[in-house]
């Protein structure tokens, strides 16, 4: 386990002090980063955030221990945010260059799996959020006051359903649904 | 994967299953790749809206930790051409500034604090990135017009589909003081300033303004006193304590 673990830990706890040392030690590359590649400031804070948040979401495995330093991590998932963002703005040859620079410099094969796990769970925790919007709002309570911790029987009573079979029937239902709007996405 | 496996899987979250069925299921997922791609899903959207309002959290603490940074780079970027340009102007507009400040500030020492003068809030922003939807849009819009009816029935709407969402009930209890409802507006906030949330402080000043526009001044100060030394809003807490302690002699 690399000494930056601390840092996950911070993120589980949602530690408000250690993420602020997580800032002041690698907002400002991100930055630099970011703007010499004609980025404006709010991309770069946009990254830096979502880089944040992919490491968060990565970090829900209570499995999940640091092997690398958190700045060579952060660096691979902020660019390639960065490089989605050249994407979805048009700007083809910027991320040509970026992609093809890409593989000459992530030189940290553990750094990169991590990136590459990180990445990918805040896309299926995105995507389930976006699922879970399109949801009735009788299906969005009755699965938050579950997830949520209260019993079935409390929730039966607070949506003033005639059973458990009831609520459980209607449970599956909206998880189908869900589960169908999840697939959607990701066509 | 059929019907009855997917059956099977439900009831296994459900708590429905014998202790056998629990082992044969779990057996299950350690072979089968497929059965265990649904089983680990199922076990996400378990999650999810548990993890949701943890996520929002701590999008919060980034909101609050962010604003430190990355806003100094902005005002170095300011473009040269532009900083000449605006320099008289800026002059012109400081010493008009200086002079109405000072005539703010004489006829402040003598006058009585009011919620009016306090009551600066910070343009809510609930969109995070990548996502949206009517409602949040329908209350960053109307909170920035300060129509606070209409603000406060989106921010509603909001909070019936996460309860978790401290932003949203922040501002729907800003959102109340502005309509006088102050006691509901109390009962909004008092959670918020009793958790552990990066906007706890702010929870606790509006609280304090709550009964500063009551004319409420021992209440607003005992709930002023639970704003510390480094925590957000405490420069104006002082202040605003400042000005009520001499009022009150």
């Amino acid at each position: 386990m690399h000494s930056d673990h601390k840092y996950i830990e911070a993120l589980r706890q949602n530690d408000q002090i250690l993420i602020r040392d997580i800032y002041v030690n690698h907002a400002d590359n991100v930055q630099r980063w970011v703007q010499s590649r004609g980025g404006a400031l709010e991309d770069a804070r946009d990254v830096f955030q979502e880089g944040l948040i992919a490491l968060f979401e990565k970090a829900q495995d209570p499995a999940f221990e640091l092997s690398c330093p958190l700045g060579a991590l952060l660096h691979i998932i902020c660019s390639r945010k960065f490089i989605d963002k050249l994407r979805q703005k048009g700007r083809d040859t910027e991320v040509r260059n970026e992609e093809e620079r890409r593989y000459t410099e992530e030189g940290d094969a553990d750094a990169l799996t991590l990136a590459e796990e990180s990445l990918a769970e805040k896309e299926k925790q995105d995507r389930l959020g976006r699922a879970f919007e399109q949801l009735s709002e009788l299906c969005r309570n009755l699965l938050t006051m579950l997830s949520k911790g209260l019993s079935p029987k409390e929730v039966v009573e607070q949506l003033q359903m005639n059973s458990l079979d009831t609520l459980y029937r209607r449970k599956n239902a909206c998880g189908e649904r869900w589960r169908s709007l999840y697939a959607e996405m990701a066509i | 994967m059929n019907e009855k496996d997917f059956t099977l899987i439900h009831n296994y979250f459900n708590g429905l299953l014998s202790p056998q069925d629990v082992v044969m299921v779990e057996q299950r997922v350690m072979r089968d790749e497929v059965f265990k791609q649904e089983f680990e899903l199922q076990k996400d959207m378990e999650a999810y809206p548990r993890r949701r309002g943890k996520r929002q959290e701590f999008i919060e603490s980034l909101a609050a930790v962010e604003k430190e940074f990355f806003q100094v780079e902005q005002n170095k970027r300011t473009p040269l051409k532009a900083r000449v340009n605006l320099r008289r102007l800026i002059m012109a507009a400081a010493a008009s500034v200086v002079f109405l400040l000072s005539v703010i500030w004489l006829f402040q020492q003598r006058a009585t604090p009011t919620y009016e003068h306090y009551a600066q809030h910070d343009p809510l922003s609930l969109t995070l990135r990548g996502e949206t939807s009517t409602a949040i849009s329908d209350a960053e819009k109307a909170f920035a017009n300060e129509n606070y009816q209409k603000a406060e029935i989106a921010l509603d709407q909001i909070i019936s589909t996460d309860s978790s969402n401290i932003t949203a009930r922040l501002y729907k209890g800003i959102c109340q003081i502005e309509l006088n409802k102050i006691e509901p507006a109390r009962a909004t906030l008092e959670p918020i300033a009793e958790g552990q949330s990066a906007l706890r402080s702010e929870a606790i000043w509006y609280i304090a303004l709550s009964y500063l526009k009551e004319g409420n001044y021992s209440a607003c100060e005992q709930a002023l006193s639970g704003i510390h030394v480094g925590d957000s809003r405490s420069r104006e807490a002082a202040k605003l304590m400042k000005k009520l302690k001499s009022k009150s002699k």
